[in-house]
């Protein structure tokens, strides 16, 4: 089984303060390649889960295995190099960095994990053709600040930057969240098509529902999260 | 990573440069205000040397030494020719040089000496005056100039000098009956000599023959050839410089001139007047310094107050880099790394601006206050020190904002708040 594990969580039990948990975790496995809804409302803990799932934060009790790793009894340093080799974020907003052109936004990942340089060959020549996947076509062709591209597209951008190298795990907070509608489902097409085709295992968090129909599995956080129901 | 920190520094270059110029303008003061305190401490104390005493009138020792050597201030009073030639054939006396001093020409003194002037005025490190052009008096009228004189007015040798009664550049009244021609160019020596006309003391006789109390006396016109006639014996000098066959007779002669009969007279060892001297300059000196410490700490402030600003404004990229894997001590790094970047090229900027400063006033700080700069060059000893303070300071600077953004990765995780 253990193989075919992308995340694993047992007992785990987080909270800013030890006497009010704001997570309480008895079990949760998706297994590889899964795409998973995650649903919860906001300030539900969706946003604490994904950190501690990132290996930003540490559970005060509990395990978190991401692919074979048990990811809670190692070093801050550990979790940030397995975060660069293994996992793809995805934001609501604001994903890019000003002052890098499209190609640099997306080869990022590169800078900081050899393995998914490697895995992307050429991060040039993988961060144009993921663009292109994307249905940036014709930035590629014509390069243009990353300032001047609309919300949908710095999105797209982002996601080709989480998707280069196959990192394993995509774990999204809310990126359709500041779309309309119409841009909100071609986006998420696009997204579950290349994890498909990459067998990435995509986490992605909302509080909206509508957009459930696109995912393998829906999961709702009140339901697996029993804080306070010790 | 380093590519990073230039290229997110690159999109904030505006506000980068002015913290740049802040700091490169206190990186000037303080290593400009270093300079001119090294610069004219060397030129003080490498005014005179081999000079065992300097004769004057009786007033202060500060006065004396600091017409006599320094071209600066009035001579109080003169001393008659035959004192000076009593002392000067002293047996323990093994040079002396007199000097008159009085005129000027377009606002350089014009001192009247001897040919012992060239034969044992020593300065630096016991260096002797060096001729680069010409030779010194020939004929009567001949005057042999300053290398700054030569290279500030111009001069060549030949070229006819008019000399102007009084000191100071408004000086009405000139001896242009009688011009002098160059007849000699002095090397470069960095002190107040640079800065001297010099003459022959019976050249100083003569054109003065037809004045008396700062004017000429009407219908009394003595020609040049008529001058080259008459006894041109001094009877006035204003102080004379004295070189000893021993040292160990200095504070004996001392006293036997202080103590002389025929007119009150004062003779000070130029080392210990000088060593006076910088006392009173050095309480300005270190205010000076003091104050550029100041103004470091307030380029150092505004540093701070643009990392700190900037950071509020890059917590999301911030964020982003702890998305792909940057772990928090690589923002520490980073934003320490801006830090030191800024200060370090703060450093260069301040120097260039040192530099171009330097070249740019040398000349008008020479003319106008007599102080030499050094021509600019690599930083010397204390400078290295003050460039490593700074950089130090900035890397002090750079902690505060990197402790932050330590604390902001580590409690924003993936989720900055804003």
């Amino acid at each position: 089984m253990t193989d075919t594990t992308a995340i694993e969580v047992q007992q785990l039990r987080f909270g800013w303060k030890p006497d009010q948990p704001v997570l309480q975790i008895e079990h949760l496995h998706i297994p590889k390649g899964q795409q998973v809804f995650l649903r919860g409302a906001s300030g539900s803990g969706k946003s604490t889960l994904l950190n501690l799932l990132g290996g930003l934060m540490s559970p005060q009790q509990g395990q978190i295995q991401l692919l074979d790793q048990l990811l809670n009894t190692r070093s801050q340093r550990f979790r940030d190099r397995f975060r660069a080799d293994h996992i793809g974020v995805l934001f609501q907003q604001f994903n890019l960095l000003p002052y890098l052109n499209l190609i640099d936004n997306v080869t990022l990942p590169c800078r900081f994990s050899s393995l998914r340089r490697q895995r992307a060959g050429n991060p040039e020549a993988a961060a144009e053709s993921l663009l292109q996947a994307l249905g940036l076509q014709s930035f590629v062709e014509h390069p243009v600040k990353t300032a001047e591209l609309s919300i949908g597209q710095q999105q797209r951008v982002a996601a080709a930057r989480a998707l280069i190298g196959q990192p394993e795990i995509l774990l999204a907070d809310e990126p359709t969240s500041a779309l309309d509608s119409d841009s909100r489902d071609q986006f998420l097409t696009l997204l579950s098509q290349q994890c498909q085709q990459h067998q990435t295992t995509l986490v992605f968090v909302s509080h909206d529902l509508s957009l459930s129909h696109h995912f393998d599995r829906v999961i709702d956080l009140s339901e697996i999260n029993h804080k306070g129901a010790v | 990573m380093l590519m990073l920190a230039l290229r997110s520094l690159w999109n904030r270059r505006g506000t980068a440069a002015l913290t740049l110029l802040t700091i490169a303008i206190s990186v000037l003061l303080l290593t400009g205000v270093d300079k001119l305190r090294q610069d004219a401490r060397q030129g003080f104390f490498n005014t005179v040397s081999g000079t065992d005493l300097i004769v004057g009138a009786r007033s202060g020792s500060l006065p004396l030494l600091l017409y006599s050597v320094f071209n600066i201030g009035q001579p109080t009073n003169n001393i008659r020719w035959s004192s000076y030639q009593q002392i000067a054939e002293h047996d323990q006396v093994a040079w002396s040089i007199p000097i008159t001093l009085g005129d000027s020409h377009r606002g350089f003194r014009v001192v009247g000496t001897t040919e012992d002037y060239f034969k044992h005025y020593r300065f630096g490190q016991q260096q002797p005056l060096q001729f680069s052009q010409g030779q010194a008096f020939d004929d009567l009228f001949d005057v042999v100039i300053g290398a700054e004189v030569a290279r500030a007015l111009k001069y060549e040798l030949g070229d006819r000098v008019v000399i102007a009664h009084g000191l100071g550049p408004g000086s009405f009244a000139n001896h242009d009956d009688k011009p002098f021609q160059v007849s000699g160019i002095l090397q470069p020596t960095g002190t107040p000599v640079d800065r001297n006309l010099l003459i022959s003391l019976s050249a100083w006789e003569a054109i003065h023959l037809d004045w008396r109390a700062g004017t000429r006396i009407p219908g009394l016109n003595v020609s040049k050839d008529e001058a080259r006639e008459m006894d041109l014996t001094p009877k006035q000098i204003t102080a004379f410089l004295l070189g000893l066959e021993s040292r160990i007779s200095t504070f004996h002669l001392q006293r036997a001139i202080n103590n002389f009969r025929a007119e009150p007279l004062q003779a000070i060892l130029p080392g210990v007047a000088l060593q006076e001297l910088w006392q009173v300059m050095s309480i300005a000196e270190r205010t000076l310094l003091i104050i550029s410490a100041c103004v470091v700490f307030a380029g150092f402030t505004g540093m701070l107050g643009m990392l700190l600003t900037s950071l509020n404004e890059r917590r999301r990229e911030l964020a982003v880099l702890r998305a792909v894997g940057a772990s928090p001590l690589r923002i520490v790094a980073l934003l320490l790394f801006e830090a030191m970047l800024l200060t370090f090229l703060g450093i260069l900027l301040g120097m260039l601006l040192l530099t171009l400063l330097t070249l740019g006033i040398q000349d008008w700080l020479a003319l106008e206050y007599g102080i030499f700069l050094s021509n600019p060059g690599w930083p010397t000893g204390t400078q290295w020190w003050l460039l490593g303070a700074v950089q130090c300071a900035g890397l002090i600077t750079g902690l505060i904002p990197a402790w932050r953004a330590y604390r902001y990765t580590l409690a924003d995780g993936l989720t900055p708040r804003l």
